[in-house]
């Protein structure tokens, strides 16, 4: 009998190692903190390095869109490594919303037309969904899309749009019928330089990974994929997000408990390291247990996402409730045991905490996922 | 062979699921017991039954009575079996635990003498570790062995020792070196229960059942071919025994049947956001526990690690025990047969999920020791 396996293939670890090398050595901590306080919130030299040497934004593109044509669970890998190093960079933005949006809205114009420049990297992409009021779900949608013609003209504001002032596309989901809910949704695409398009830096808790307002005046857009038929392609990809989020959160979580225990072993008080005090040991122990839990979840969610089966949606919401809630325990918890030193903003403690925070409420938090996790089950 | 991440149960494998449901359902109306089976459902007859279905020693050699099956197949019953009740209590012992031990340390001529009454399910198992003053402390025993000719004469105490009153053997961990570093004069004999100079006395535990016993040892005779792997070397080799004691299924079903009657019992308010919530959250506990379990049991995770797996599924069968009594609310303060009382007994029953077989405390120990390699200062 073959079947179940609960780790990542060799090939997979291999790539593992390289993503993690190339990090390591051309984003360091330094370098974080350095790109963190640009407006782009990105280094372009790096991103170009990522593209030409590694392909990794258009790792799970496939071939004919000029990608490499690998899979979920390669990117759901890439996505863990640069969350464990906070890598600055729309990659999140690009390889994961923006690219799946346009894989999965079955435009075949648009793929050829997008994907290979978000493939090689020359281009960036990002999805505009939320609005003001925050939303994560199709009743957020109210940004009106207008038709005259052949020509579609889209009017409002989208927030909270990430990376959304250093795109040069933005997939915007609007409305193109006096509806509600999940019907008369429609993808556009916004290209930069788009007339009527203002877009506003926001500063954000996370300072790793940007977001921008974006007014939208009469702006001209071409309808992606078919009209009224959006949400269908949104959910999807929203699944896909929430996972490739619980992916970087593994990552992340990771990390932080290897501060911990690197530093509980040489932090002496007492006259003994603090690693062999039982409240120490246990805090420890409990970052582990929640690491290798949200592991569980998250590379599940992979699995998942990978086949674009029908255990998505419930294993997408388990895993960003489930992951998001782990980080940032686990990042609170790695400033207590650092104590006074933890709060500093020497110390990237907090970079990781506030990478934590941040990414447990976007794209739903936990609480909107384990409502969602209800109904998927139907328990 | 799959080299990547799959979490589907191959389709090879759902007959012999829907198998193992229709057995333990076919028992369920003279199963006295419906949750916790596994350490109380004492049921000699089924255990004879595994044993005709081939599902005790499933992975075993064929040539000490095993079916040489996959870990894989095992789980599949098992998480069937318990899941719904089957009283699996009088072979679970042996099949967990000292049928797998017996075989790594075990000699040969061991092996052939007890494994196949195991997989037969003829013979009933108990284990003695705990003792008064050793319980997570296990390096502490007392309970002595000295040797008298060929044989040993082992006079002391253990305590909770499940199922003692009506096992054929006790697995038992006792200090054969008296003068030796606590951890390394401890081994392990294998002790006929009927011999004399063996008292067994029950326990009454706060669900007011008694399956686990205090059972004293007065210069107990024991053949000195029943000592089992190194003399001495019992402490890695218990160690070794608690990895299959603490990261299987069992850790994380023993009150699913509770819970699935409680949720078509129609107590249960979905609607309610609290409640939505709740259940969303045992619903993720439950299948996160069952693919760290399934890691375990495929050896796709490192050593040490049933310390983790059963340190996160005790944690959510008590939730499923908080949950079941308050979805139930008035009904669980009365102590009936019906769901009611299932839950008020499952509620009591809960504490012990985070102490027996390691409580949560120690096991945490186990990993910042073990896996995080933090400094142990004694």
């Amino acid at each position: 009998v073959t079947g179940m396996k609960f780790a990542f293939s060799d090939e997979q670890e291999e790539l593992r190692r390289t993503v993690r090398g190339l990090l390591a050595d051309k984003s360091p901590e330094s370098e974080v903190r350095r790109v963190m306080t640009t407006v782009e919130g990105y280094d372009p030299k790096l991103w170009r390095q990522m593209g030409e040497q590694l392909g990794l934004q258009g790792l799970a593109i496939p071939e004919e869109y000029g990608g490499e044509g690998f899979t979920f669970l390669e990117l759901g890998v890439v996505l863990e490594e640069m969350g464990r190093a906070l890598l600055c960079a729309p990659y999140f933005s690009s390889a994961v919303l923006a690219a799946y949006t346009l894989l999965l809205s079955g435009d075949e114009d648009a793929k050829h037309e997008y994907l290979p420049a978000l493939a090689s990297g020359d281009s960036i992409g990002t999805v505009a969904l939320s609005e003001e009021d925050g939303r994560w779900d199709a009743s957020g949608v109210r940004l009106a899309a207008l038709r005259d013609g052949e020509v579609w003209t889209l009017s409002g504001t989208k927030s909270f749009v990430l990376d959304g002032h250093t795109a040069d596309v933005i997939l915007v989901a609007g409305r193109t019928s006096a509806s509600s809910g999940t019907d008369g949704i429609s993808i556009f695409a916004v290209t930069d330089g788009a007339a009527g398009l203002t877009r506003t830096p926001l500063a954000t808790l996370d300072q790793t990974r940007k977001q921008a307002r974006l007014t939208f005046d009469a702006t001209p857009a071409r309808l992606i994929g078919t009209e009224g038929a959006g949400w269908a392609v949104l959910s999807q990809v929203l699944d896909l997000a929430a996972v490739a989020l619980a992916a970087e959160q593994v990552g992340g979580a990771a990390r932080v408990l290897e501060m911990s225990v690197d530093y509980a072993k040489i932090r002496v008080q007492f006259g003994r390291p603090i690693g062999s005090f039982q409240a120490i040991k246990h805090k420890c122990a409990d970052m582990l247990v929640a690491v290798e839990s949200a592991k569980s979840a998250a590379y599940y969610g992979l699995w998942a996402g990978s086949e674009l089966n029908d255990e998505l949606p419930t294993a997408a919401s388990l895993a960003k409730a489930y992951c998001s809630d782990a980080y940032v325990h686990c990042a609170a918890e790695n400033i207590q045991i650092h104590g006074g030193v933890g709060f500093t903003w020497e110390l990237p403690a907090h970079l990781y905490f506030k990478r934590a925070k941040s990414s447990q409420l976007c794209f739903g938090d936990p609480i909107y996922h384990r409502d969602q996790l209800a109904q998927r089950i139907g328990v | 062979m799959i080299v990547t991440l799959d979490y589907a149960l191959p389709e090879s494998l759902r007959q012999l699921q829907r198998e193992a449901v229709e057995f333990a359902e076919s028992w369920a109306d003279h199963a006295t017991v419906t949750e916790d089976s596994w350490l109380i459902g004492y049921d000699r007859e089924f255990a004879r039954e595994l044993g005709r279905r081939g599902w005790l020693g499933m992975t075993w050699p064929a040539r000490v009575g095993g079916h040489e099956r996959t870990p894989l197949e095992r789980f599949v019953v098992y998480e069937a079996l318990i899941s719904h009740g089957a009283p699996i209590a009088a072979a679970w012992f042996a099949d967990r635990q000292i049928g797998p031990t017996l075989l790594e340390y075990g000699s040969p001529e061991q092996q052939a003498r007890w494994l196949p009454e195991m997989a037969a399910g003829e013979s009933a198992w108990c284990i003695g570790i705990s003792e008064p003053d050793a319980g997570s402390d296990v390096g502490s025993l007392r309970t002595r062995a000295v040797r008298n000719g060929d044989d040993w004469v082992v006079s002391g105490q253990k305590i909770w020792t499940s199922g003692a009153l009506h096992a054929d053997w006790c697995y038992l961990v006792a200090r054969t070196a008296p003068n030796a570093p606590k951890h390394e004069g401890l081994s392990e004999l294998v002790v006929d229960m009927r011999s004399p100079g063996i008292e067994v006395r029950k326990i009454l535990d706060m669900t007011g059942n008694a399956h686990f016993c205090e059972v004293h040892f007065d210069k107990v005779s024991v053949p000195g071919a029943n000592l089992v792997g190194r003399e001495g070397g019992s402490f890695r080799q218990v160690m070794r025994q608690l990895e299959h004691e603490r990261g299987g299924i069992d850790r994380l079903v023993s009150n699913y049947r509770l819970y699935r009657d409680v949720l078509a019992s129609g107590h249960v308010d979905r609607d309610d956001r609290v409640v939505r919530q709740e259940l969303a959250a045992i619903e993720s506990s439950y299948r996160i526990g069952r693919h760290l379990v399934l890691r375990g049991v495929l050896e796709q995770a490192p050593p040490g690690f049933s310390a983790v797996t059963k340190a996160f599924c005790t944690e959510h069968e008590q939730r499923v025990a908080d949950f079941s009594a308050r979805a139930l609310g008035a009904h669980a303060m009365l102590w009936g047969p019906g769901l009611g009382g299932r839950a008020a007994r499952g509620v009591c029953y809960a504490p012990a999920y985070t102490v027996m077989g390691g409580t949560s405390t120690i096991l945490r120990n186990v990993i910042a020791e073990r896996i995080l390699r933090l400094p142990r200062v004694n």
